[in-house]
Formats: structure tokens, C-alpha cells, sequence
């Protein structure tokens, strides 16, 4: 079944946020759904007929998996747990409903690395929802800084990278708008960290991090 | 009074917001015209698509089959 999702500007379009809501965050984003409109499978291959072909057969292996989970999972919390996870990493839950999943499932009560990689999960999809807020004004962009602060001060850290990025960038600019030169040093420690990122831009987040220690606050 | 400069603020903030009105409207239509562009494309007219959401579920359910999402803007390239 093809469907095309056109996104426009028009005021009161229906499904205006339906991109965000598969999971997208630029054009094109082609998923295979199925007829609920559940994610199965995101496409990252090539933009060709034998690349879309298997993303449509990797979503049918997926509604597959999850069915059979789904039964398991009334009895198992093992398999509970999985599915759990599953529908996490394809967007299926809100983040209240997946906060709300968590408990009952207690993760705290896996071992340290699998809860560890939920709550990321976890705090991914919270950040997400904040990212839904920011424009091009600054002032968006500070308030959902504020917001990730809250977040690492109860140590809730996103552990997908792009999640990440984009959650220590706003991070970066509250912390600099706040004067906050400890705050600032942690997203710094992220950018010095991850891969990928331009020398030129950790220089310029270091320089800054110099201004806010000495007090002087900074250029912008 | 001298009412002659508050008919003139008046109808200059009338006609600002008129204008701004007409302006947002045209902005609008520029809008709707780009969106009207996108539906008349080659590739939706070469296999059947739905542009529905509600009818695309409707006809994934009925028949049984798996929606492949294509999502794509029509304010950009």
C-alpha cells in the first residue's frame, strides 16, 4: 500500500505532524508502517526499488517479531521487556506512555547496562518532545536548554547520538545564556568526546567555556 | 476635538490591517498553490497512492497489507 505523506505549511492541515510523529526529522523519511500507522522498519538503504523492497520485507519481519513477543510477553518478563524495547527504538510509545511502561516492567531491576540503555531510550524520546518545541528563536531554544539542564540534573541523558547532539547543543546555549560555566564544561566534555565533530566548533565551545569560567560572560 | 487626527490614525490602522491581513491570505494561497503542485506530481500519478492518511489505514487494514510511507514537503524542494 503506497501512501504519501505531503508536510506543508497550511494552517489546520490535517496530520500536520505526522512526519514527527514516524519518527522523521528531514526529507524524504520513508517507513514501512503497518495499517495502524505503527513504524516497522525505517528506511537507510539506497533510494532504489531493491533498497525500498527490503525495507518493506524487514517491516513485515518486524510485525512478525512483535506479534510473537506480544503473546510471549504475558508471561514472560524477558520477553515483555523485549518488546518493550522494540516498540521503544521504533516510536510506538509517547514518552509518558513509555515512563509509564517502565515502571511496570521494572527496569531498575535488569542489569546495569541493559537499564541503563532503556532510560536512554527513555530520555530520548523526553528530549524529543522538547525538540518539538524549538524554532529558529532563540528564545525556544534557551527554554528547551533549561529543560534539558533539569534532565541532567536528575540523570536522565539520552544515549541515541543524534538525540544526543542536539540535546547537549541546547544544553550549551541555556548554560551560556545562564552564565552556568559547570554546565557549560559538561556539554563541552560531550563535544570533545563524540565523533564527528568539527575541531574548529569544540575550539569555539572551549573558548567559551574559558570566558564563562573567567566570568566575563561571553560575546553573543 | 479636532477629530481629523483620530479618522486618519483610524483608517491608516485599518489599511495596516487589511494589508497585513491580504498579506497573510496571499501567503496562504502561495502555500495552498505549492501543496495543489506537489499532488499533480509524475510520481503519484505512475502507481496508485493514497495522499490520505485515514484512507490509506482504511485500505491497509482491508486488505491486509503493510503501508510503505513516503513523506516529503511541498514548501521546499
Amino acid at each position: 500500500m503506497l501512501f504519501c505523506h505531503i508536510t506543508t505549511r497550511i494552517e489546520d492541515q490535517k496530520y500536520s505532524k505526522l512526519l514527527g510523529q514516524k519518527g522523521g526529522r528531514g526529507f524524504p523519511h520513508i517507513v514501512a508502517m503497518d495499517a495502524s500507522g505503527n513504524v516497522l522498519a525505517k528506511h537507510k538503504g539506497p533510494r532504489n526499488a531493491d533498497g525500498f523492497k527490503s525495507t518493506m520485507e524487514q517491516g513485515a519481519e518486524t510485525k512478525v517479531e512483535l506479534a510473537t513477543l506480544k503473546k510471549k510477553a504475558k508471561k514472560d518478563k524477558n520477553a515483555a521487556i523485549e518488546l518493550f524495547e522494540k516498540r521503544l527504538g521504533l516510536g510506538h510509545l509517547t514518552a509518558a506512555q513509555a515512563r509509564k511502561h517502565a515502571k511496570t516492567l521494572d527496569i531498575d531491576s535488569l542489569d546495569a547496562d541493559r537499564a541503563k540503555e532503556i532510560k536512554g531510550l527513555l530520555a530520548g524520546m523526553e528530549f524529543g518532545e522538547i525538540m518539538a518545541g524549538v524554532t529558529r528563536d532563540k528564545k525556544t531554544q534557551v527554554a528547551a536548554g533549561k529543560k534539558c539542564a533539569a534532565m541532567i540534573k536528575a540523570g536522565r541523558i539520552p544515549s541515541d547520538r543524534s538525540a544526543s547532539m542536539n540535546f547537549w547543543y541546547f544544553t550549551s546555549i541555556y548554560a551560556e545564556k545562564a552564565k552556568d560555566a559547570d554546565l557549560y564544561g559538561k556539554a563541552v566534555a560531550f563535544f570533545k568526546d563524540a565523533k564527528g565533530i568539527r575541531p574548529q566548533f569544540v575550539k569555539q565551545l572551549e573558548a567559551t567555556l574559558e570566558k564563562l569560567k573567567k566570568g566575563g560572560g561571553t560575546s553573543k | 476635538m479636532d477629530l481629523k487626527p483620530l479618522l486618519v490614525l483610524g483608517t491608516g490602522l485599518a489599511l495596516a490591517t487589511g494589508i497585513a491581513a491580504q498579506g497573510a491570505d496571499s501567503k496562504q494561497q502561495a502555500l495552498v498553490d505549492k501543496h495543489e503542485k506537489k499532488l499533480a506530481s509524475e510520481f503519484l500519478k505512475k502507481a496508485a497512492w493514497f495522499t490520505d492518511y485515514d484512507k490509506a489505514r482504511a485500505a491497509a487494514k482491508k486488505s491486509d497489507k503493510l503501508m510503505f510511507g513516503y513523506f516529503t514537503r511541498s514548501y521546499a524542494p
